[in-house]
């Protein structure tokens, strides 16, 4: 690979580390510990 | 010659072969941005009321959601029809073209939202966007296993993932825009198509001025072509578009892709709401289910094509078939045992192999016909998504309704359709074992020594 291709690499990766980072913060609230709301088996569930 | 031929874009030594995925995923990013186009749903059907939705006077979602299924409609045909069209004037013509479609798609949006005409909408956004769907998508397909005949599997995951990654980006870009243009008189949509047109046709650009396509007789460094009989799923030979349509073989993988793609869609459009029905999670926390199943969408998609390359195509293919008919099955276990984790692992690999199949029938194409117009042969395959996109939702959201309106409890109103998704990948894998080397009377012979010089046989491919 050389260096043209480098910055090109570079260049794409931007635009989708950014769409990477976007979805992992809206990914977030499912590892904030909120899903383990059902104390039993979901069809047992308190209704809100 | 022509600035944009084919003839022109013939790469010099000091190219390298690493900087075509670049160009791939450049324009693939944008064009994927369809997948995040349910971010405009709400604000198209405000364009008057502004706070809400005017009945008789704004449009309605079913109204809306046509833009979105024009666009992919149009996809397929357009990937079916021109493909040939694409071999011949080579992938930085094809790109442009589906630059100028998709951007000028979205310019013609925007005026469909300033002048209220949902008939603007339909042809730009929808039709005329769409067909730039179809060019970008199979454009860089048939360069970049030219370009990588040693790896195929990873240089189509490349540009397939950059498709996965375009709704990564185009929902959120959509939203950030209409949120900087948003006015007390606006929504913001229009003025946020027009800025995603001139962004966009910067990267589309970009790609299209990178592309560049391999020499005649040009081969990787210290890479021989293996010998026919070291493996016979890959030819050495290769088939017109026009001949493979007329294989079994490529209506096994039109079956295989269809199977693969109807069961994973369903999902894909539903799993935030049957995270809620099923476990009864808040909303908030089922969208961020659809966050991370956005990611190992795209992930899947390099990651399995990728593999493929050493297990061989049709082996991925008996992976993703076996091991997704178990992962649906264990699917109403999940909610039975109220493992809510295990069902967000579950569904993260369905969707990894859903993007995978995407991503690895190129090369499996490439495998069967050689690569002699495997893009317009990949283009004519497209249909068996356009298919899918109609299957997939059935299965899952109408049944799923059906059920709820009939008075079943909604932890379990997606056993059957998940069980009939489970049947699909069965069918899937009979399809994929029954594939067996295409027959020599279907070979490349002299009676199209009328197709260009580039993208004969014997000069783009004898060698490599």
């Amino acid at each position: 690979m050389n260096a043209k291709a480098l910055i090109c690499w570079i260049l794409v990766s931007i635009p989708l580390g950014w769409g990477l980072y976007q979805s992992i913060q809206k990914s977030k609230p499912l590892f904030a510990g909120t899903t383990a709301i059902a104390p039993g088996k979901p069809a047992e569930a308190p209704k809100k | 010659m022509g600035f944009l031929d084919r003839e022109a874009t013939v790469a010099d030594s000091s190219y390298s072969r690493w900087q075509f995925p670049t160009a791939a995923i450049a324009v693939q990013m944008c064009i994927g941005e369809i997948y995040g186009f349910s971010v405009f749903n709400v604000p198209l059907t405000r364009l008057i009321g502004i706070k809400e939705s005017i009945k008789g006077q704004d449009w309605t979602i079913p109204e809306v959601g046509w833009i979105y299924s024009i666009g992919l409609i149009m996809l397929g045909l357009s990937a079916a029809v021109f493909g040939k069209w694409v071999e011949r004037s080579g992938p930085r013509k094809t790109m442009v073209a589906s630059a100028l479609c998709f951007c000028g798609g979205l310019w013609i949006g925007a005026l469909g939202v300033y002048f209220h005409n949902i008939w603007l909408l339909y042809l730009g956004y929808g039709f005329i966007g769409g067909i730039g769907l179809g060019l970008g998508y199979i454009a860089p397909v048939s360069t970049l296993i030219k370009w990588f005949p040693d790896r195929p599997g990873m240089a189509t995951g490349f540009a397939i993932m950059g498709f996965g990654g375009g709704a990564l980006i185009g929902a959120p870009l959509g939203n950030l825009l209409m949120e900087r243009f948003k006015t007390a008189t606006s929504v913001g949509v229009g003025e946020a198509f027009l800025a995603m047109g001139a962004i966009y046709i910067v990267s589309m650009m970009f790609g299209a001025f990178t592309a560049k396509v391999p020499a005649p007789g040009w081969k990787p460094a210290g890479w021989t072509a293996p010998p026919q009989s070291a493996n016979l799923m890959i030819t050495q030979s290769h088939v017109s578009a026009d001949e493979a349509i007329k294989t079994r073989q490529f209506w096994l993988l039109w079956v295989v892709l269809c199977m693969n793609v109807s069961a994973g869609i369903g999902i894909l459009g539903q799993a935030s709401l049957m995270c809620q029905d099923m476990f009864g999670t808040t909303a908030a926390v089922a969208g961020g289910l659809v966050g991370l199943l956005s990611i190992f969408n795209m992930v899947g998609r390099f990651f399995w094509s990728s593999t493929s390359d050493y297990t061989g195509r049709k082996g991925v293919y008996i992976i993703y078939f076996c091991l997704g008919m178990l992962l649906y099955i264990l699917i109403p276990w999940t909610q039975k045992t109220g493992a809510v984790s295990l069902f967000v692992l579950v569904t993260c690999i369905i969707i990894s192999m859903y993007g995978g199949g995407f991503a690895t029938i190129p090369a499996y194409l490439r495998d069967m016909f050689g690569t002699y117009q495997v893009g317009a042969i990949h283009g004519r395959l497209i249909t068996a998504w356009s298919v899918a996109a109609i299957i997939g939702p059935v299965v899952i959201n109408y049944i799923s309704t059906a059920k709820k309106t009939a008075g079943v409890s909604k932890e379990l109103v997606y056993n059957d359709s998940i069980y009939i998704c489970a049947g699909m990948l069965l069918v899937g894998l009979i399809a994929n074992l029954l594939v067996s080397p295409v027959s020599a009377k279907h070979h490349y012979t002299d009676e199209v020594a009328g197709a260009p010089a580039a993208s004969k046989p014997s000069a783009v491919a004898a060698k490599a």
